[in-house]
């Protein structure tokens, strides 16, 4: 649910299409996380980072974005901090993790400490199923995913 | 010699396309074109597919709007099995459809087209965005936000989530209202129906400001298409087609959906890979009609709900048929309180707890027809099947594309009216893409037949035209 219980000590956005192939790597990690019933740690799927997830992110003090990445010069999974920034707001299918961040702090005054994990990804098909070095990275990413969450708790 | 001024892509809408507009020497705009650049070919790949993926399968044609392909589709299952769906399933289903309303117009208001309307149409580009209008206006932000959650809130409680939730299905549906969920819903209620007021409130207080879009967005006569109850009354889920000219006058009506190639005919432009529904009765292209929230408020003899209903005689007295697409946001926002209003009624009526929730049967038809109301206008899907229940043919006309006309004459007229001489300034750009905004346009939605359209590709030089090639 996009109101979140209120003791969650952190959130993992999985966003995504999880029919064009590697598109689905932040889903699948998002899922990963999910299926360890961690506690006070809950998920969201999403087809796309919409400014009603900012409401969401207000309400943990960590989060974690994860994504799936087309950087020819992305050997693995990369973690990387995220700060806030204002966007451009042309459509409500572009916005990113610092976009989100951004509009928590000016509707919210909330600054929860966000990461993004970038899944490299090349296989954008029609079809439900991820690439062989994608499926491998969305193991590294939920293990990456697990220790950022563990540590806020 | 003519000019020709693109915007592409047009921004703040969902999906992607573009506007041309042609101007002669002089700078006066001779024509404009809005084209959907998409391609997306359901209509084909969902054949050979058995009819009970189609509800899961369609709801995958939009991430913003699935639940209304959700219910369409099922509603077509429903048809092909032959069977009527339990009351209590048929509850749930428009509780859904209403909560992707609420969701769905409360993103198009708030998200899309409030920075133009809250702002202004001329201000900062930069901050002419949801960022802008959050720094400017934080609570409206805010409670935009919470209201959109709400709807899919409603979603979610239903279908275990806000998107793809695969949870209609040919018969009824799959799974009841949890009672803690129902009352956790009812519990939102109350804000949600003051940020429906809020936003109309503060709509109206802006209107006067915007005469002149009133007149040079969209203003044309045109008929009026959606469901409608047995009285006229404002549908969403079920009923019966009416049509209403730019009087008011009613057209036709009690028009069973099933029969619309009857009455509705699709043709297909070059410039656009959308298709052009139109009016058959009047022939294509003076059968022009729209679709969606002003549709509905225009053709619809009362809401059913009582604040919604009270804002229905107010627009009415103000605008009788209102004709301008400027208002579809007025429109929209009536549909937002109607849709909160309609939701607490069905959230407190006993037979929403039921478990009686699908009708089984076989394969009974081989084709059917499913009509709803989706946010942007009536839906319809269509298909035959064979005798083992797998899917032969696919036809979709979606709300977007019914709008094609409009959106089509509306960027002209916003064009013949903002862009004149060499210097088109930035405003003037985006009035056009708001006159688009207007009507809410799902173009992911729109873009589906495959192999059927006439296709030209002019390959030109800096010297002019090399070659042309033609696909009829």
């Amino acid at each position: 649910m996009n109101s979140l219980p209120g003791d969650v000590s952190a959130l993992v956005i999985g966003y995504g299409n999880d029919l064009r192939g590697d598109d689905a790597a932040g889903w699948r990690a998002a899922e990963g996380i999910e299926a360890l019933h961690l506690p006070q740690v809950e998920t969201i799927l999403s087809r796309q980072l919409t400014p009603d997830l900012a409401a969401s992110l207000s309400g943990a003090p960590v989060a974690v974005f994860v994504d799936a990445c087309v950087d020819p010069e992305l050997d693995g999974v990369r973690v990387r901090r995220v700060h806030p920034s204002v966007g451009r707001g042309d459509s409500s299918h572009h916005a990113a993790p610092e976009d989100l961040l951004w509009l928590a702090a000016a509707l919210y005054h909330a600054s929860p400490r966000v990461w993004a994990i970038d899944i490299p990804a090349s296989e954008f098909e029609f079809g439900a199923g991820l690439s062989q070095r994608t499926s491998a990275a969305v193991e590294v990413a939920i293990a990456r995913i697990r220790d950022i969450v563990t540590r806020a708790q | 010699m003519s000019r020709q001024i693109v915007i592409d892509p047009v921004s703040r809408i969902e999906g992607h396309a573009k506007i041309t507009v042609h101007v002669d020497d002089a700078g006066d705009v001779q024509d404009a074109e809005f084209h959907v650049t998409e391609f997306r070919g359901f209509e084909k790949f969902c054949e050979g597919r058995p009819l009970m993926e189609m509800p899961s399968l369609t709801g995958r044609i939009c991430g913003i709007c699935p639940v209304s392909h959700l219910l369409a589709s099922a509603k077509t299952a429903d048809a092909i099995l032959s069977v009527k769906i339990p009351p209590a399933a048929e509850k749930l289903r428009r509780l859904m459809n209403l909560g992707q309303i609420i969701q769905s117009h409360a993103l198009s208001f708030f998200y899309l087209s409030g920075p133009d309307l809250i702002l202004g149409f001329e201000s900062d580009p930069a901050k002419r965005n949801v960022f802008g209008l959050a720094d400017a206006n934080p609570e409206i932000a805010r409670r935009g936000i919470r209201l959109r959650q709400f709807g899919q809130e409603v979603i979610e409680a239903l279908g275990g989530r806000r998107i793809h939730p695969a949870w209609a299905v040919p018969g009824g549906v799959r799974s009841p209202l949890d009672d803690s969920k129902r009352l956790d819903l009812l519990g939102r209620i109350p804000e949600s129906l003051d940020t429906a007021r809020l936003a109309l409130t503060t709509f109206k207080r802006m209107l006067p400001a915007f005469e002149e879009e009133a007149r040079a967005y969209g203003d044309f006569p045109s008929l009026y298409l959606g469901l409608a109850g047995p009285d006229g009354e404002w549908e969403h889920y079920g009923g019966a087609i009416r049509v209403v000219d730019s009087t008011g006058k009613v057209v036709a009506s009690a028009l069973d959906p099933a029969d619309y190639r009857k009455y509705i005919g699709e043709a297909v432009e070059p410039h656009s890979y959308l298709k052009f529904p139109y009016y058959r009765e009047m022939g294509y292209p003076d059968g022009i009609y729209r679709v969606g929230p002003l549709a509905r408020i225009n053709l619809c003899t009362k809401i059913g709900s009582p604040g919604a209903d009270e804002e229905l005689i107010e627009f009415r007295a103000r605008f009788g048929t209102a004709n301008s697409s400027f208002l579809y946001h007025y429109a929209r926002l009536i549909e937002i309180l109607a849709a909160v209003e309609k939701v607490q009624e069905l959230l407190a009526d006993p037979e929403i707890g039921s478990d009686r929730l699908r009708a089984s049967a076989g394969i009974n038809q081989l084709n059917g027809v499913g009509a709803s109301e989706a946010p942007r206008g009536t839906l319809f899907h269509d298909y035959t099947v064979d005798e083992n229940g797998l899917i032969t043919k696919v036809n979709l006309i979606i709300a977007t594309g019914q709008n094609n006309l409009a959106m089509n004459k509306t960027v002209a007229q916003i064009a013949r009216h903002y862009v004149h001489g060499a210097d088109v300034k930035e405003g003037a750009l985006n009035r056009l893409e708001a006159g688009i905004r207007a009507f809410d346009p799902c173009l992911s939605c729109s873009t589906h037949a495959a192999g059927t359209m006439p296709l030209k590709v002019r390959i030109v030089g800096p010297s002019g035209l090399l070659r042309e090639l033609e696909r009829s």
